[in-house]
């Protein structure tokens, strides 16, 4: 750990420009066991850490991507899903699954088999197969005529069941740079009513006589960004709201933050966000950076004690107990939900973190029983001038056309 | 829940539940930076912990406590920085009779308790020893044991012979999370350690109630169902 974050904090100092210096491996804050180091066919490789923890699940640490021929770049220090909030259309049931009920101990973690993972790699955690491991073809990554550069991942994913649901967390760390976050839900339903009244109000008719209950299920990621080290990293909103009443012209309007700060989606502005860092520039003199395009589908705004619903998208300052988005531990004056700890300190030049809120409105129907097909909330964090140009282009061969 | 001087062995048991799946493995491998606790590391944590003064002195005073959580201390990242070689764990120890969490911080390397906080209104996730003695209050319960029954019967078309015929996980319960399901002595959960249960037949048909059991008080004090 000393040692990687050492040996970034070194390279943005003197290597700003040298994008494609001879990088040595950055040194695993982690054994052999908790690490992930993979090549792509590209030529690209991600390594990071990864760890159980009891509420968390998996969480990735010292996330860093290489590109052919670069110097690798630590992009997250830390990972992790930082909530599962689940309250139910007929405020039936509010449930906070990650911190209430937990996603990684012993009785909550699905112990994954062969067959979970085909053509891939299953790694264990004291011995109990926890995360699966795989590469897989994504498409194109560019098709320009006759040339193609063909795409690759890496994946990994985990399960843990509450109650009647299996969560799958799965994280794709792509061959241009791109992370992609998903959380599924399959498994069975877990609340119904036999009360028309009810269910046609709150719910979907299932089979006879019975209705599921629709409901929500709010993802919370914590997103721990340290580009290119922890220091200088810099959180900025992008937008693009038309000039004026014609409606005929949109202009960039980027807003840096100075405190920490609680934002919400915006998409008919296509609202976006990125982390960038204020030392570090591509061999082009633009400033490194990674951008979150929010998921604005469904949003869920809650009742008053549910304060944390209220943004989508909240920058704060690296603090080691703020943890949750909601029912945080109360421990060392630490504050309950991610909307508190927004609380007015400087995110000018400090080690930020980002949460994100995903939300999707389930409404039951037919096809969920006897058991659904898993749900998917997805969303991508991508380079955004990480690189002077597409890290691939040069690639596999297949482009004939340089 | 166990009594204070039975943790040791309730937590004997969690461990052997991760051994059968192979632990041994794990026991060789040296651990170091982010790796999770080896099974090793949390019994050598619990014992230290269980030793401390200060965690036997409030343990002593109240009759019930239990094990929550044995993991790695979330460290500072300038702390990870500075001492690379830092492993430390987290032991927390709920105390009913006080309704009070302890946190002693372990530091394995040095063979030392670093610090021990007492908090109150933190509930971590249940253990296993929690949810089934959850279902047992819940079944016990003169209200909610019938209601819990008729709806087996409801819904398998069988009659509730014994509380194993049930598959239950147990959520932590919070009133202040939502306040619509917390009426009368539910109001306590939060301040009390309380649990609210997911319920299944063995064969995996959905039992459509939520018992809300209060582990402080030693009690059911609520439930929710589909029925407003
Ligand atoms: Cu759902």
């Amino acid at each position: 750990m000393a040692k990687i974050l050492r040996r970034f904090a070194f390279s943005a100092l003197l290597l700003p420009w040298m994008h494609t210096a001879q990088a040595a491996n950055p040194s695993p804050a982690c054994s052999v066991d908790y690490q992930v180091n993979v090549k792509l066919a590209n030529g690209s490789s991600w390594s990071m850490c990864w760890e159980v923890r009891w509420r968390e699940g998996i969480v990735f640490h010292d996330v860093t991507y290489t590109a052919p021929g670069a110097s690798p770049l630590l992009i997250l220090a830390q990972m992790n899903p930082a909530q599962i909030h689940v309250p139910y259309d007929d405020n039936g049931a509010r449930y906070h699954d990650e911190t209430d009920y937990g996603l990684g101990a012993t009785k909550d973690m699905a112990t994954l088999a062969a067959d979970d993972c085909p053509n891939g790699k299953l790694l264990s955690s004291n011995g109990k197969a926890v995360l699966c491991q795989q590469t897989r073809a994504t498409g194109y990554d560019v098709k320009y005529y006759t040339q193609a550069i063909q795409g690759q991942a890496l994946y990994l994913f985990s399960v843990s069941h509450v109650g009647e649901y299996n969560y799958i967390f799965e994280y794709g760390f792509h061959g241009d740079g791109s992370l992609e976050f998903a959380a599924g839900a399959s498994g069975h339903l877990q609340r119904f009513t036999p009360i028309p009244g009810r269910g046609e109000k709150y719910g979907w008719p299932l089979g006879q006589m019975k209705y599921g209950i629709s409901h929500v299920h709010n993802f919370y990621w914590r997103l721990d960004f340290d580009l290119g080290g922890a220091d200088n990293d810099a959180f900025e909103e992008l937008q693009f709201p038309p000039e004026d009443s014609s409606q005929e012209t949109r202009v960039l309007q980027a807003q840096e933050f100075g405190t920490e700060t609680a934002r919400t989606v915006k998409p008919d502005d296509f609202r976006s966000w990125r982390v960038k860092d204020k030392a570090i520039t591509n061999s082009d003199g633009h400033a490194i950076s990674y951008h979150l395009e929010a998921d604005p589908a469904h949003l869920f705004h809650g009742p008053e004690y549910e304060p944390f619903t209220q943004s989508e998208v909240y920058a704060t300052t690296y603090k080691p107990c703020e943890n949750f988005a909601s029912h945080n531990p109360t421990i060392n004056g630490c504050a309950d939900n991610v909307s508190a700890f927004v609380n007015g300190e400087s995110l000018s030049r400090a080690d930020l973190v980002v949460w994100y809120g995903q939300a999707f409105h389930h409404l039951p129907r037919d096809e969920d029983e006897p058991m659904m097909d898993t749900h998917w909330s997805r969303y991508f964090v991508r380079p955004q001038d990480a690189n002077a140009e597409n890290p691939l282009g040069d690639s596999a061969g297949h482009d004939q056309g340089h | 829940m166990g009594t204070s001087t039975g943790n040791a062995v309730l937590w004997r048991g969690l461990l052997g539940a991760a051994a059968l799946l192979g632990a041994s493995e794990a026991w060789a491998a040296a651990r170091t930076g982010y790796d999770p606790l080896s099974t090793d590391e949390q019994s050598l944590a619990l014992k230290m912990a269980l030793a401390d003064a200060r965690i036997t002195g409030p343990q002593g005073q109240s009759k019930r406590s239990e094990v929550l959580m044995v993991e790695r201390h979330q460290e500072d990242k300038a702390a990870f920085v500075a001492t690379p070689t830092l492993r430390r764990a987290d032991v927390y120890i709920y105390l009913y009779d006080s309704d009070r969490l302890l946190q002693a911080v372990v530091n394995l390397p040095k063979n030392a308790v670093d610090s021990v906080i007492t908090a109150q209104k933190v509930q971590l996730p249940p253990t296993e020893t929690e949810g089934s003695a959850s279902l047992t209050l819940a079944l016990g319960d003169s209200k909610l044991g019938p209601q819990i029954r008729d709806e087996y019967f409801r819904s398998t078309g069988r009659k509730l012979t014994s509380a194993s015929d049930l598959v239950s996980d147990a959520l932590v319960f919070r009133s202040d999370a939502h306040p619509g399901a917390a009426g009368g002595a539910a109001r306590d959960c939060g301040l009390h350690r309380c649990t609210q249960l997911l319920l299944t037949s063995r064969d995996g048909i959905l039992v459509n109630v939520l018992p809300i059991v209060d582990l402080s008080r030693g009690a059911a004090v609520g439930m929710t169902s589909f029925a407003p």
